[in-house]
């Protein structure tokens, strides 16, 4: 029996480590079930062992000896648990754990212009706005985090943008992330809140010469090359096909290229090339004539709140962040750099709810804390 | 050819190639080859293998082509593969030094023969380490002092301990490690050892191990070690098997303080190795 077992993880990882996604789904599927649900069944509910899971991520502690008694002793202990997991979830230790979470997720802080981005992600959380305002909100969107009290101070991001847009404008991400042609901050855009790295988008495969196809909707000619007016030949197949990751990136760095390496605003871009000398680039080292800055192909972003509004609609993104607060909840690494991926599947009722009550991420994180899954052991 | 067999003509050059095992402007020919890269003029190689026969393990990864290339994926596998780290170095005539901070796909493969596919672990918990502030609240929480100074107190070597315990680097946009590794695992259980006996001690006098205003000890007069105390120790209820181990530790130890020290030390280790 454990060697069928071990034979047939052999298999999924395989399939796993090579497909990426639906072709693996579409390789497992036999009637719609999940054929690991045997093996998910055998766990059984323990809700003291999920009591201290959630107090310790919730609260960053153990529970108390009185709360491990409440839920032990409890004639229904789902009941006592959920009324901790939401006792919890109002506690001032919340909005610490919840600001670490985020200081984790966007790889940064320990100063106050550090801490403005995961300070209005948690104060977002915490007050129950819509989430989608991380991407949105114009004005009030460096905040001071207090972690004495667990409350939020609202301040400005002063740095110069001409309108804001939540953490795209974030003086300290832009700082954090500077790099040469802005590919630093288009990579962590990329990354955190669409959940996978380069490449992001996937075409009918186009043979362009090289030992791979070119595999993205975008023509392939539309971004730089030293033939077409750019300083860097994007369009080179030597090794590999760059503009698979290149014809999202180059479509999406310009609007970050006008941020210098302090994170403030300038009038034009100021970003560096990597080439000798390091001179700054200019929109034509990025897109070719014609081409307009844009989040996914088909997906327009004249500029940084029009980007905004993308994210802010594109599913996948909201799909992201439920998948993020899944995986703090159950104890994954980063579901990027450590790939621990979540299937749609999984996380289903969540993204639901998260879509059905208008971006409260909050209730998410109910959702997942109090889940089946969450439960069981 | 079955759908796994097409699977995994792209998914191995997806992994190997377009995904970033070469960088871009990179001249393939100035560093090694690629380990399996395969090129568009090799013919298409039946890899022979039918991956629902289970025999993946011992597969030979030959020359791969891309010619049954579908689209990948949605989000549900936002496993965009891994590149090998090394493979995208810059050099004289590249332009770009690329990130190679990616892991490598055998550690990956070997992780996901051990844990299973998303399907199956994405519902279950894994086994992340305690975060190094929750430490520092579990440890002050059940007696001990943090600001303590002696040499081998409990407190200094929690505060001078917080790099071998992983904890984040944002300057270096490093988050704080989810996994405990052999350094980690080794200073926290070091630094139970040096805490059970300020937790022996001092436990009683935390609320958080009080109901009622009845402090719970880790021992009882009679030196059995008691469930309310091992409760609060660990975070959930104390079974049966717990005490028995705690007393069957105090017993065959050289002396019943030594004794209480490991039963403490083993029962934390026991129980916040995983968060």
């Amino acid at each position: 029996m454990a060697r069928e077992r071990k034979g047939a993880w052999a298999l999924a990882a395989m399939s796993m480590l090579i497909v990426m996604g639906g072709a693996q789904a579409q390789a497992q599927e036999t009637d719609g079930e999940n054929p690991y649900q045997a093996l998910l069944d055998q766990r059984v509910v323990n809700y003291s062992a999920a009591l201290r899971k959630a107090a310790l991520r919730l609260t960053g502690n153990l529970p108390t000896l009185s709360e491990i008694r409440f839920v032990a002793d409890a004639r229904d202990p789902q009941a006592a648990y959920e009324a901790l997991v939401d006792q919890y979830l109002n506690d001032p230790r919340f909005a610490g754990q919840i600001f670490t979470f985020f200081r984790d997720t966007f790889r940064m802080g320990g100063s106050a212009q550090l801490d403005t981005a995961p300070a209005f992600a948690a104060q977002l959380v915490v007050e129950e706005r819509p989430f989608t305002e991380l991407f949105t909100a114009t004005s009030g969107n460096c905040p001071r985090f207090d972690p004495a009290s667990g409350g939020f101070g609202s301040a400005e991001c002063e740095n110069g943008a001409p309108i804001q847009a939540g953490v795209l404008t974030n003086p300290g991400v832009m700082a954090q992330f500077d790099s040469n042609l802005a590919f630093r901050r288009t990579r962590w855009v990329q990354e955190v809140f669409a959940c996978s790295k380069f490449p992001a988008e996937f075409g009918p495969p186009v043979d362009v010469g090289a030992a791979t196809p070119y595999s993205t909707p975008w023509p392939f000619a539309s971004i730089a090359s030293t033939s077409n007016g750019g300083r860097v030949d994007f369009l080179d197949v030597s090794s590999v096909v760059c503009a698979n990751c290149h014809a999202t990136m180059n479509h999406l760095a310009p609007l970050f290229s006008q941020f210098d390496e302090a994170g403030n605003w300038q009038n034009s871009i100021v970003v560096k090339l990597p080439t000798d000398g390091s001179p700054t680039a200019t929109l034509s080292d990025f897109l070719p004539p014609g081409e307009t800055t844009a989040w996914r192909f088909g997906a327009p972003a004249p500029d940084l709140p029009a980007l905004g509004r993308q994210l802010a609609a594109d599913p996948d993104v909201a799909q992201c962040v439920v998948a993020r607060v899944w995986n703090w909840g159950l104890g994954k690494g980063d579901i990027v750099n450590s790939h621990a991926p979540v299937p749609g599947e999984v996380i289903a009722d969540q993204f639901a709810l998260f879509v059905g009550r208008n971006y409260n991420l909050k209730a998410v994180i109910r959702s997942v804390f109090t889940s089946a899954d969450f439960v069981r052991f | 050819m079955n759908v796994h067999s097409r699977v995994l003509r792209l998914g191995l050059s997806t992994v190997l190639g377009a995904t970033g095992f070469f960088g871009c402007g990179d001249d393939q020919s100035k560093f090694e080859p690629a380990p399996t890269g395969g090129s568009a003029a090799e013919p298409e190689i039946d890899l022979g293998v039918d991956a629902d026969e289970g025999v993946l393990n011992d597969f030979d990864y030959g020359p791969i082509s891309f010619v049954d290339a579908t689209p990948p994926p949605v989000f549900e596998n936002p496993s965009v593969p891994p590149s090998t780290s090394g493979a995208t170095t810059g050099g004289v005539e590249s332009t770009f030094n690329h990130e190679n901070d990616d892991l490598d796909v055998w550690d990956l493969l070997a992780r996901l023969q051990d844990e299973g596919p998303a399907e199956y672990s994405a519902h279950v918990h894994s086994c992340p380490k305690v975060r190094y502030a929750t430490l520092g609240r579990i440890l002050a929480s059940r007696g001990v002092d943090l600001d303590a100074n002696g040499e081998t107190s409990a407190g200094r070597m929690y505060r001078t301990g917080d790099q071998a315990l992983g904890v984040a680097n944002y300057g270096a946009r490093v988050p704080e490690a989810a996994e405990l590794t052999t350094a980690s695992a080794s200073k926290l259980f070091d630094l139970f050892v040096a805490a059970a006996p300020e937790m022996v001690a001092r436990m009683p006098e935390r609320p958080e191990c009080t109901v009622g205003g009845v402090p719970s000890r880790i021992f009882n007069a009679q030196g059995q070690c008691d469930a309310s105390g091992l409760t609060c120790l660990m975070g959930v209820p104390a079974q049966a098997g717990h005490l028995e181990i705690c007393n069957r530790i105090v017993a065959r130890a050289s002396s019943p303080e030594i004794g209480r020290t490991l039963a403490v030390a083993s029962l934390l280790a026991a129980a916040h190795t995983c968060e």
